[in-house]
């Protein structure tokens, strides 16, 4: 990148918008060049928990859990998939978030990320950051990439508190809206459509010039509020901060010609009547945006954890599975119903190994992507309802000090938000805890 | 931890020592009745009441205590198994209950304390610039979906957040519709070419869509379509047709649907996109014309060279009166090659129906620069005549007036000067004026002013709206959608203040077709029908079910909800009807003779069979299942939480799952595991109130036909249940009997409580339980008419006021 041409552009851009706004971010940004390999992080989220008969009965082989303990276990049907990856993987079990386990069991989907005991009684509804905003945003380790992160899911925007259609939660606990049409990501990341640079560079700065004017009529409305619309107004005033931190972000990456990538093989026209092509495109997409280093922090909710809301409920039935997801789940302790939901669970562990093959086969420096990628793959449920005990997989990030290819148990008194602390300090946050954790797991997860 | 529980239980009972009537009269009836599942042993339904507080007018618990007066009012407290309430205990309790209900919402009627500050949803964003603006665009096509508020409302002001993305994407969207209406300069020539018929059949990937052949005569399956060289970017284009129809008297009309977009020569690549649809009524040829704007259409890459762009239309004759497409036949053609060797070859042939009412293509027509007049009316709407960019009073003027419209309330003078200086600063960025003009009104329709319906206020203390707000209040209402003229000026000089002339508003806006807007809106949002999207249909049980269905089930419910309402006719027929609203497709999938094209319309059921109301619709059937099989719990809990309003409690934390400790659990079929599910003691209390419902229905498949089998375990269906109340019923129409005669007030109340929350965009609290009461009462004596029912709910107190 050339800097003095990027300065001299900023510099021209803030006259031109009469803005004066200390911009922390730019300086972390040029501090942030150095040209060591990107440190990623992806989560993926399914709802309803997983199939758990007892390993020994006669349907034990579709326990989501393997058999055996440590480096010397077994998959089972359920995560079969993932064979060809055993020690890119970690399976994870025992762990769960403490203060969850007091809400609904249909009401911790939000919380998979941020922990927070989420409740009318506890915080009114209210949640807390999302790991990864928490590392994109607060300690602004998104700041060097095009966009800092990414929100993707089947239902797009937020939903409802405890009904989330996002994994992805603001430091206010804000839920920042999904996107869930493949046609509309890829545009975002590569497209090309709309106007020259110097267009668009004219279009950045008169929105900076209205962006001042928003903001000052946002204020002097907010003045004329009640306590409580005031609050409701807040969220505008905020969203006009955060645009202003885009265009600054846009106008810097707009001499930056988007990365080309080969859309062959896409299916971008993929939507919620085609999940198997949907699920692959999304897939895909995240992989591409990894590989061009477009952003580093990508969080994916397959379905949002209400089957009467989430349209992703139909999936299974639509790839010829008997019952719908939430159907699937009910069934799930025991006989017939917990092989039938076990080859859901396959299908999901199908896509992930999908995305291990896909950025495995980037390559990066001397490894490949997956090799600087941390993925977080799991449920905030066991069974459905139950909200102890998540079925995690932890893969890659070989060059990020991950050692793989074991399955560990954990007791229940030990937060999922210390698997959260290893994480972000992999990443490059320097701290040492989050929410409410106690401790961290690098002695598991990370090589000695 | 212990000892704070019980100081909090001493604050707690404090008050009781100083209600005499409750200690006397109440505690000991609850003592006898109550305490033993709602007390400190059990916490049943997750309500106890020995601790709470009792102290209704100023504490916290009247909501409880609303609840548990409905369950005694309901007869389903104290269960059955329990000794009934005496009369004079029963009576000490609701009338202690009721008093002190009463008293508490005179308390807190000033004190209303929730935000009401709503954000427009994408349906109110896409039906308000499309008013605002007069340009047809998918507006809202980019937004996140809004999300739901408790009662299933998405005009809700607390539910509905505001993001980045939504104040971008506004931005966005403004600035596209601007550039295609305020077009700058001089008038591009309109040209009118001739398109004749391809013969050969479309190629690519799209012909998969596309059976039969390229003909200018058009039934079942055959096509039209054409190309043209030059396609244009931007700008309005008309396709002009010639054409008629053969139709015989008592046909239905067919329908020419036209298809617009690109091909590059060179490569298979078509893409095209639907444009329009006309019905063709004249057995005598006539033009007809579909216009569009070329930028809404799919655009070619701007490297892809003109020369190599070539236009494309392809026509259909869209009817569909519910019959399959025909079976495909062998059939031998000879092509010639270009040497006048010919060979023979065996294509797929669809043989058109000969009594299928076609449409005969005499000429077609392509219009570029299609524009009516110059500048185009949409440009005349913002900018007048004569008013030029020289003069700085023009730019004020064309400013004013267009915020006055976008923020619906009059401007200030300060207000005017900060956009009119904001225009001129973006002047000196800009090319032409035209540009500036466009960036600034873009940004007011980003602004707080037009995203939010504003009510400043400046303390949470209710008040009175003034002309304005109310003018705005009642176009959401009732048309999703800004204040027209007529209203607006009525606000200007505060004439709608009056009471008669707000009825008369409220009767000439109800009138107008914008209130279909409201019958879709909460139509779609009280009954929830979004749910029928949520299920797949199972081929392995339904295979020759048509996914085309699916959309038609819901416009049935959503025109028989218009229907009741245009009809002026009692809301006690969404229990029961005799009448309902098909097309072609959805008579023949119930097995009735009805319509025969794809209009909705009125179906006599007496006689059929058919169940009416909206229980009787395939809507509600689809939607409470699995795709396979009835869902009698997804069924029970619709019925409870939008008929009745009175939801279920969601399932408590870590509740296992029923099937772990029952053997072979899952061979059993749906009512049978319901039955065991009822018999557990963690789920019966609840399950006893909730499956009831939905067994009910258990005749009705998942595709809303009868049935006697369920579909996966081929069990005998069986819809004999007992409701709450000890109340034995078989079936729908059991349901519907006892729904009309025992609880038609209760689903009156149910009505009027959604209308409410819809129409004030909040949800209802304590204070507006009194003028529920009030208003069911008159909806019960007005024969339970919706229209009266609106009209009261708009001059009631609630919505004068916020």
């Amino acid at each position: 990148m050339d800097q003095d041409r990027f300065q001299m552009n900023r510099r021209n851009m803030l006259k031109a918008a009469g803005m004066s706004l200390a911009l922390p971010w730019m300086e972390s940004l040029m501090g942030a060049q150095a040209k060591s390999l990107p440190k990623r992080f992806c989560s993926i989220y399914f709802p309803y928990g997983v199939s758990l008969p007892k390993q020994d009965s006669e349907f034990g082989q579709w326990n989501w859990f393997p058999k055996g303990e440590g480096r010397g276990f077994t998959f089972n049907k359920s995560l079969e998939p993932l064979e060809p990856y055993r020690n890119q993987v970690t399976v994870m079990g025992g762990l769960s978030h403490p203060k969850v386990r007091r809400i609904g069991g249909h009401d911790s989907g939000d919380t998979f990320l941020t922990g927070e005991e989420m409740s009318l009684r506890a915080t009114g509804l209210k949640n807390s950051i999302s790991l990864d905003q928490y590392m994109a945003q607060t300690h602004r380790l998104g700041a060097s990439t095009r966009f800092s992160s990414l929100t993707l899911s089947s239902d797009g925007g937020v939903g409802m508190p405890t009904r989330a259609n996002t994994l992805s939660f603001s430091k206010n606990g804000q839920p920042i809206p999904s996107f869930n049409r493949p046609a509309v990501v890829f545009e975002r990341l590569f497209g090309l459509k709309g106007d020259s640079i110097e267009a668009q560079r004219k279009g950045l700065t008169r929105t900076g010039s209205h962006l001042d004017l928003l903001l000052d009529e946002a204020k002097s409305l907010h003045r004329k509020l009640g306590k409580n619309d005031q609050d409701k107004l807040d969220q505008y005033l905020t969203s006009v901060r955060e645009i202003e931190q885009d265009v600054e972000r846009s106008a810097h990456w707009l001499d930056m010609p988007k990365p080309k990538v080969n859309a062959e093989g896409l299916t971008l026209d993929a939507d919620n009547e085609t999940p198997g092509k949907l699920i692959h495109a999304m897939l895909d997409l995240i992989a591409l945006a990894f590989q061009t280093d477009s952003t580093r922090f990508i969080t994916y909710q397959l379905a949002s954890m209400h089957g009467a809301i989430s349209i992703a409920n139909k999936f299974p039935t639509l790839l010829g599975f008997n019952k719908d997801a939430h159907g699937l789940a009910h069934g799930a302790g025991k006989g017939k119903g917990a092989e039938n939901r076990g080859k859901w669970d396959r299908y999901q562990a199908e896509c992930l190994a999908y995305l291990l093959k896909r950025l495995s086969e980037m390559k990066e420096g001397s490894g490949s992507v997956l090799d600087n990628t941390c993925i977080l793959y799991g449920s905030s449920n066991s069974k459905t309802h139950n909200n102890t005990n998540y079925p995690l997989i932890l893969a890659g990030g070989k060059n990020i000090g991950y050692h793989h290819g074991q399955y560990l148990r954990f007791g229940n008194d030990v937060p999922l938000a210390n698997l959260f602390v290893t994480i972000q300090k992999s990443v490059g946050v320097k701290s040492e805890s989050f929410a409410d954790s106690t401790g961290n797991l690098d002695r598991f997860v990370m090589q000695r | 931890m212990r000892r704070a529980a019980f100081i909090l239980f001493l604050l707690l009972a404090l008050p009781a020592l100083t209600d005499e009537v409750f200690r006397k009269d109440i505690l000991p009836v609850l003592h006898k009745h109550c305490f033993n599942c709602h007390g400190k042993k059990k916490q049943k339904g997750d309500l106890r009441l020995d601790t709470l507080d009792p102290d209704i007018v100023h504490g916290t618990s009247a909501e409880r205590w609303h609840d548990a007066l409905n369950k005694i009012n309901l007869g389903e407290m104290p269960p059955e198994k329990q000794p009934p309430l005496a009369v004079s205990e029963r009576r000490k309790l609701t009338t202690w209950i009721t008093q002190r209900l009463k008293l508490a919402a005179e308390t807190r009627r000033n004190d209303l304390g929730q935000p009401v500050l709503r954000r427009l949803n994408r349906a109110e964003y896409q039906y308000t610039m499309t008013d605002l603006l007069g340009l047809e665009m998918n507006y809202s096509e980019d937004l996140p979906s809004d999300a739901s508020s408790p009662e299933g409302f998405r005009n809700n002001g607390a539910s509905l957040a505001m993001n980045a993305l939504q104040i971008e994407t506004s931005l966005k969207t403004a600035r596209i519709a601007f550039d295609s209406i305020l077009r700058d300069g001089v008038q591009a020539k309109r040209e009118a070419t001739q398109i004749n018929l391809t013969k050969s059949k479309i190629r690519g990937p799209l012909s998969k869509n596309f059976i039969g052949f390229s003909s200018d005569r058009l039934g079942r399956v055959n096509y039209w379509h054409g190309s043209f060289n030059n396609l244009p970017r931007k700008g309005r284009f008309s396709i002009r047709v010639k054409a008629y129809t053969d139709r015989k008297p008592g046909q239905p009309a067919p329908l020419l649907s036209a298809q617009y977009g690109y091909f590059v020569s060179g490569l298979t690549l078509n893409i095209i996109s639907d444009a329009g649809e006309i019905p063709i009524t004249s057995n005598s040829p006539k033009y007809y014309e579909i216009s569009g704007m070329a930028e809404f259409f799919p655009q070619p890459m701007a490297t892809v060279p003109d020369d190599k762009l070539n236009g494309i239309i392809s026509l259909r004759n869209a009817l569909y009166d519910g019959e399959p497409l025909p079976k495909a036949v062998d059939k031998i053609i000879e092509i010639k090659n270009n040497k006048g060797k010919v060979t023979k070859k065996k294509v797929k042939s669809y043989p058109e129906d000969p009594s299928f009412p076609n449409i005969i293509i005499e000429s077609v027509e392509f219009v570029r620069n299609d524009y009516p007049a110059w500048p185009p009316p949409l440009y005349r709407r913002i900018i007048h005549e004569g008013e030029d960019f020289t003069n700085s009073n023009n730019i004020k003027k064309i400013i004013s007036r267009f915020l006055r419209r976008a923020w619906r309330r009059p401007i200030s003078g300060g207000e005017i000067s900060k956009w009119a200086a904001h225009f001129e600063f973006i002047r000196k960025q800009t090319d032409t004026p035209i540009s500036a003009l466009k960036e600034t009104l873009s940004a007011a329709l980003a602004s707080p002013h037009f995203l939010y319906l504003s009510e400043p206020l400046y303390s949470d203390k209710s008040r009175k709206l003034n002309a304005h707000e109310l003018a705005a209040r009642l176009s959401y209402f009732l048309w999703s959608s800004m204040p027209d003229e007529e209203l607006s000026a009525l606000a200007n000089s505060g004439r709608l203040l009056q009471k008669s002339v707000l009825q008369g508003q409220f009767q000439r806006m109800l009138k107008d077709s914008k209130s279909d807007r409201f019958a879709k809106e909460f139509c779609d949002q009280w009954l929830d029908l979004e749910g029928v999207n949520r299920v797949a249909v199972n081929p392995q049980y339904y295979k020759n079910f048509d996914n085309r269905l699916k959309p038609y089930m819901a416009t049935e419910t959503r025109e028989f909800f218009r229907e009741i309402l245009r009809s002026n006719t009692s809301a006690l027929q969404f229990i029961d009807a005799d009448f309902t609203m098909l097309n072609a497709s959805l008579a023949k999938h119930y097995g009735l003779d009805g319509p025969k094209s794809q209009k909705f319309e009125r179906v006599p059921l007496r006689g059929t069979g058919r169940p009416g109301g909206v229980l009787g619709h395939a809507s509600t059937h689809l939607a409470g299942s699995d795709g396979s099989d009835s869902h009698p719990i997804k069924r029970a809990v619709w019925i409870k939480e939008r008929l009745l309003h009175d939801p279920p409690n969601p399932p408590p934390p870590d509740v296992p799952g029923v099937e772990e400790s029952v053997p072979n659990f899952d061979k059993l079929s749906v009512r049978e595991q319901l039955a065991v599910h009822r018999k557990k003691e963690a789920c019966a209390d609840c399950h006893r109130n909730i499956d009831p419902w939905g067994i009910a229905l258990e005749e009705y498949s998942a595709i809303g036909l009868r049935r006697e089998k369920t579909a996966r375990g081929k069990k005998p269906v069986s819809a004999k249940t007992v409701l709450p109340g000890n109340q034995e019923i078989s079936g729908l129409a059991d349901l519907q009997r006892y729904l009309l005669k025992q609880r038609h007030e209760q689903f009156a109340r149910a009505l009027v409580t959604k209308l409410m929350t819809y129409a004030l965009g909040r949800s209802l609290k304590l204070p507006d339980e009194p003028l529920i009461e009030e208003l069911a009462t008159k909806f019960a004596k007005d024969d339970y008419r919706l229209s009266g029912l609106m009209k009261n709910i708009v001059t009631s107190r609630p919505f004068l006021s916020r």
